[in-house]
């Protein structure tokens, strides 16, 4: 099934591959060792990726020539500091998280919430864990 | 007078009024209501300045003799107007500034986790993306079209299965009702008051109320308890040392809350709206008072 975030995927693996800056041919080259995939298909894709500031295209005589603008890790590790870090204010116009940070005293106080949620329905506990 | 008392109120909303209400536990009981009379006290205070420019400006003025009138009191009203254009601008600007700033974001965050993470369609969400990353992490990224949710397979680890729909059932129920928004405007409203009066206390409020209310609608699906361990159980785990520092608002509160029974709060919620309605027909009645 190629999907559009599936191939977004796979031509950013493709680009995470190698040190070198590649041509949509290239990425074409490598995509259709194990798979049916149109030429126009590749470029379209390196397009939207360009767009969406994931990719920078470089000029190479007559070609384009991509290359990721950051390496997966260091993509990685952005989202993971946007999930954990940044000050509140901040982070909140980007996402929404689940649960902040506690301080261990916070911690200690939910955990006897719990217990004393748990000790309530005591006949919920065997079928959930 | 009505300029005073008009004056004053805009104050007391925007100072001391906060800091009263946050003590008001009772609101945690009725969430939707608590968000809506937040709402109205910031539209209320913004009323109440436009209404004291107006008061100011309006009384005797004839627009048609304005031109005959001596230069300091023209001078005067025109000074007033750009008072009331300028609260007005700032406001929009805010607002629009803030929606662009998180819109870029948020779809930066979203071309990166759609690359990085796995689609899980064991779940049979559509926007759930899972991130090969031990540490325990969940949150959603809000948006009109292609809203995500995120989770790392270090939470689908430490949580059982109950626990896991009842995060996914908080997330959605943020995605669905769009508290994004609700979260946008007070941030957009914060900045948009003068460092010397903005306060903290509404933009924090709102943050702990949208929570609440998808705590509740986690409720409904699954119960308090599962949602109550998957609380206490990525509230509590490691976090890196470089992320620490950041308060935490409120998971205490939220816990508390699960372990008490649901009460029908149909009277309170309509006490609060009531105010809620008060608060913003307030201005606009002091302003037809003849004071």
């Amino acid at each position: 099934m190629n999907t559009l975030g599936e191939l977004e995927r796979s031509v950013m693996d493709q680009l995470w591959s190698s040190p070198e800056a590649q041509s949509v041919r290239d990425v074409h080259l490598a995509l259709t060792r194990n798979r049916d995939l149109a030429y126009t298909t590749v470029m379209t894709v390196l397009d939207r990726l360009a767009k969406k500031g994931l990719v920078r295209r470089e000029r190479d005589g007559r070609a384009y020539l991509y290359v990721p603008k950051q390496t997966r890790e260091q993509l990685v590790a952005e989202v993971m500091h946007t999930a954990l870090d940044g000050d509140q204010a901040n982070r909140t116009a980007a996402l929404v998280a689940f649960v902040g940070k506690v301080s261990p005293a916070e911690a200690e106080a939910m955990r006897q919430a719990l217990a004393e949620l748990e000790s309530q329905q005591p006949k919920l506990d065997p079928s959930d864990r | 007078m009505t300029a005073i008392v008009l004056g004053v109120l805009a104050l007391v909303l925007v100072g001391p009024g906060p800091l009263w209400v946050v003590r008001w536990r009772f609101l945690h009981r009725v969430p939707r209501a608590a968000v809506v009379l937040w709402q109205a006290g910031a539209l209320a205070a913004l009323l109440s300045i436009i209404g004291a420019g107006l008061a100011l400006g309006l009384p005797g003025l004839e627009w048609s003799e304005l031109p005959q009138r001596p230069v300091a009191e023209q001078a005067a009203y025109a000074v007033i107007a750009i008072f009331i254009i300028l609260v007005i601008a700032r406001l929009a600007w805010s607002l629009v500034s803030v929606a662009r700033l998180s819109g870029t974001r948020r779809s930066r965050h979203r071309a990166a986790v759609d690359l990085l993470g796995q689609v899980d369609e064991s779940m049979s969400l559509p926007g759930l993306r899972v991130l090969a990353e031990q540490l325990p992490i969940a949150y959603c990224l809000p948006g009109v079209r292609g809203a995500r949710v995120v989770l790392s397979e270090g939470t689908l680890a430490a949580l059982s299965k109950a626990e896991v729909s009842a995060v996914l059932e908080h997330e959605s129920a943020h995605v669905r009702a769009r508290h994004d928004l609700v979260l946008d405007t007070f941030t957009a409203l914060h900045r948009a008051f003068p460092y010397a009066v903005r306060s903290e206390i509404p933009a924090q409020q709102c943050r702990l109320l949208v929570e609440m209310l998808a705590d509740d609608a986690a409720r409904r699906r699954t119960g308090p308890l599962p949602l109550a361990r998957a609380l206490v159980a990525l509230a509590g785990a490691p976090k890196p040392a470089g992320a620490l520092g950041v308060a935490s608002l409120g998971v205490v509160e939220r816990l508390a809350r699960l372990s008490a029974e649901p009460q029908s709060s149909r009277w309170l919620s309509g006490g609060v709206y009531l105010l809620a309605a008060g608060l913003v027909a307030g201005p606009a009645v002091i302003l037809a008072l003849p004071l």
